[in-house]
């Protein structure tokens, strides 16, 4: 009894590896088999009769129900059958023999108890149960047309990578003599640290990039096949909506020059914002770094990051009350007669932008100062003393001195934010706009809001983000370009 | 900083032009720690004054009538305390998850020997300025069956490029030493970054948890997009904004009206601005507690990320 014990414990790393692997690949190939007969087979009504075969991986066996329509009489789908039949077989019958040596392989590695043999039958093992896997999952694919995605893969699919982590622990690295591979092998724990991210991040970041493909349709949800229609969706948006050459919306029978309008906004917000945020944040800056007492200092910061940390919502209705009619504005202005009844500033169009440009520096201007404080404590102090040497006032200091130390920081973040200048914002202009400024107050994100989710115009909104995201790309390359050659600094 | 002698110091007291510029400058500080903090101290009056007398007008700093019925009001409405724990619980999930996976990433971008180092750089980078827009994410969402789900809340943002730049530009500053030496004490990649570099981490990750713990308690376009109509899935800020919404809206019809007729006094706001502002401050209150405490992290992390990134 003892010696057993002892001899399991002795069992060497890789034998583990290999017989958990083994195990895993045997389980799923069952699994998989289990699916492809009692799915294909049962459901539909094809009597499946048990074949030893098909325990050792012939789907080629089972082949023939995953092809559409195999009960069909219509003599034409018949004969394609018979020809996808025989070319998938021909496949499942070379996954199957893989997959049969994989077992072999992998059996005579569990056997065997250690050697050189053993570590190459079970990286043979894994590396036919991978390929076998592989083959199966494109037989099914060419066999039923289904996509990758769809359930019948998943089994075949665990094969694959059950293999794969198993051949990456099969062996010790200094075993293998290419350096590459022994590298890879190496940092596997860097593979299984980024390869989720990875995949996650494909997902939700680049897989919905295919959505653009809508940009060049016309598209209808829940339509088979959707109706390919170039850059039209383009041109119908530049040319405003008079004339409409793709399909008539709702509520736009009268002439809608959406896209100019909407630029207009979002460049017009977007400069006012730029111009009103640089300055009154580098003023500020420049003004509680005068600020000697270093707990007052701590507390003006403290307070001057407080709206940055509310929300949107909660800024717009602050924003709206100290606007509204008897708002605190309109109370001041009336107490300095500049004004005798209050003025509803909410429903003025030429005051949008600079409420939402004034609105940002309340809200961002305090959290706009981090940057620069912290690249002014950065500047040699030596420099301030020799100054007062000198006999510089403090203007003096902070124009020579300390307005030159934050030079290459202000350009490269004004660059930077040109970059993003069509990138307006969304939500003070949703929560702050209204049926009265609606001229002035839609951003792109906001019409691509309105025709998409609202109107269902799903292939104009899209042209019309897509277009908002190849601009800015030009852009930002751009302005990386410039800040390389000015401030010698790369962004990206 | 350096500390002004004592003959500095005096010079400095003979200097008129400066003793008036540090009283402007004092008073303009004063002026915006005002106009930062006044419109949230009045709203936390309002929010605990009698509802009625509210709408009179006329209270700033300090509640007229004292009361609790109003934040009573508040908790005891079934839909805010969904809103509120559904909140809460997205925000937990969300800044865990982030914190987690974005060091990870970080970690593995910071290890220059890896050999798929600058793919995977690139990978993440990219994500910063390629976004597909609205709609290909809303059909992506629907695909996946996120729409009316709650984990449309954490899942598709655990992801952050601009806080893995952070994150990677901290461990960078790191002694390689560090690593070298729990290789040597026979760790692996795993080990060494959940015992070893993601402590030592804890400036930086405090200010990405702040970050994706602000972006995610302050969100209610997730809620307005992909769960507008699923009342258990809805969220404080969803809950404001739709509150709020009906209040601008009547403002907006009140412009409307106005320009119309010309006379009519503006109409009084629908719901009681008293119980609008106690879900305001019930809706902002746990963001402001926290972040004066992190306020020496994030001011570096803003650093780092703004100039490196």
């Amino acid at each position: 009894m003892n010696s057993a014990v002892g001899y399991i414990k002795g069992l060497p790393k890789t034998f583990w590896v290999a017989f958990t692997g083994t195990v895993g690949v045997i389980l799923f190939s069952m699994l998989n088999w289990m699916d492809a007969t009692i799915s294909y087979g049962y459901l539909r009504d094809i009597p499946v009769k048990f074949n030893f075969r098909m325990l050792l991986g012939d789907f080629g066996h089972t082949g023939l129900y995953f092809i559409q329509g195999t009960q069909s009489t219509d003599p034409d789908i018949m004969a394609h059958n018979m020809r996808l039949y025989s070319t998938t077989r021909i496949i499942s019958i070379i996954s199957a023999a893989l997959f049969l040596a994989a077992l072999v392989f992998l059996l005579f590695a569990l056997v065997r108890n250690s050697g050189k043999l053993r570590v190459k039958a079970t990286l043979l093992g894994f590396s036919c149960a991978a390929l076998s896997s592989l083959l199966f999952v494109s037989y099914i694919i060419i066999a039923t047309g289904e996509t990758i995605a769809s359930g019948v893969t998943i089994f075949p699919l665990a094969v694959l990578v059950i293999s794969l982590i198993s051949m990456m622990y099969v062996k010790e690295p200094e075993d293998i003599s290419n350096k590459k591979m022994r590298k890879f092998i190496h940092q596997k724990a860097f593979f299984f640290m980024t390869v989720p991210i990875i995949v996650y991040v494909f997902i939700f970041n680049y897989l919905p990039l295919t959505g653009w493909a809508m940009a060049f349709q016309d598209f209808v949800p829940g339509r088979d096949s959707q109706e390919w229609v170039g850059f039209g969706q383009f041109t119908f948006m530049l040319n405003g909506f008079s004339e409409n050459p793709v399909r008539d919306i709702p509520g736009s029978v009268f002439f809608d020059n959406l896209f100019y309008r909407v630029m207009r906004n979002t460049l017009a917000m977007s400069v006012i914002n730029l111009v009103l945020s640089f300055t009154t944040s580098i003023f500020l800056a420049l003004m509680i770094n005068e600020v000697r007492q270093k707990l007052f200092k701590r507390v003006v910061q403290t307070i001057s990051y407080l709206p940055h940390f509310l929300s949107w919502v909660i800024a717009a209705s602050i924003i709206s009350s100290f606007l509204a009619g008897d708002g605190i504005l309109n109370q001041i202005l009336m107490f300095l007669r500049i004004t005798d009844e209050p003025i509803l500033f909410r429903g003025q169009k030429e005051n949008f932008w600079w409420i939402i440009g004034w609105g940002n520096v309340w809200k961002s201007v305090g959290w706009n100062t981090i940057i620069y404080l912290a690249a002014i404590t950065a500047i040699d102090p030596e420099l301030y003393e020799s100054a007062e040497l000198d006999g510089a006032g403090r203007f003096a200091k902070m124009w020579h001195i300390t307005l030159p130390g934050i030079k290459s920081t202000i350009l490269v973040l004004l660059i930077m934010s040109i970059g993003w200048i069509l990138n307006a914002g969304f939500e003070p202009q949703y929560l702050l706009g209204n049926v009265l400024v609606r001229d002035y107050s839609e951003t792109i994100d906001i019409a691509v809001l309105r025709y998409g989710i609202e109107n269902f115009n799903y292939s104009l909104a899209t042209a019309l983000g897509m277009f908002k995201t190849v601009v800015s790309i030009i852009l930002i390359t751009g302005a990386n370009q410039l800040s390389k050659r000015i401030a010698k600094e790369s962004l990206v | 900083m350096k500390n002004p002698t004592i003959k500095e110091q005096s010079r400095f007291m003979q200097r008129l032009p400066d003793r008036t510029f540090v009283f402007f400058n004092t008073i303009f500080m004063i002026f915006v720690m005002v106009v930062m903090i006044y419109p949230f101290l009045n709203t936390l009056a309002l929010s605990f004054n009698n509802a009625t007398d509210s709408m009179r007008g006329g209270i700033y700093l300090w509640p007229r009538m004292w009361t609790m019925s109003n934040y009573e009001r508040v908790f005891r409405n079934p839909l805010l305390m969904t809103a509120f724990q559904n909140s809460v619980v997205r925000t937990v999930i969300s800044t865990a998850g982030g914190v987690f996976l974005c060091s990870m990433a970080a970690y593995v971008l910071s290890r220059r020997e890896f050999i798929m180092n600058k793919f995977t750089t690139v990978f993440f980078l990219l994500t910063m300025y390629i976004g597909a827009g609205l709609i290909p994410m809303y059909f992506l969402y629907r695909d996946l069956g996120l729409l009316n789900n709650f984990n449309v809340y954490w899942l598709p943002g655990l992801f952050g490029a601009f806080n893995i730049i952070v994150i990677r530009t901290y461990m960078q500053g790191l002694p390689d030493s560090l690593v070298e030496a729990a290789r040597i004490d026979g760790a692996g990649e795993f080990r060494i970054f959940i015992q070893v570099i993601f402590p030592i981490c804890k400036p930086v990750l405090a200010t990405v948890g702040l970050w994706i713990a602000v972006g995610n308690w302050n969100d209610w376009f997730t809620t307005f997009i992909y769960a507008p109509f699923d009342r258990d899935l809805t969220t404080m800020q969803y809950e404001l904004m739709r509150e709020l919404a009906a209040v601008i809206a009547a403002q907006g019809q009140a412009a409307a009206d106005w320009s119309l007729q010309q006379g009519d006094a503006p109409p009084a706001t629908i719901s009681p601005i008293a119980i609008r502002s106690a879900i305001t401050i019930v809706a902002a209150i746990p963001i402001l507690c926290v972040y004066p405490f992190l306020q020496k992290y994030f001011v570096k992390g803003v650093h780092v990320g703004s100039v490196k990134g």
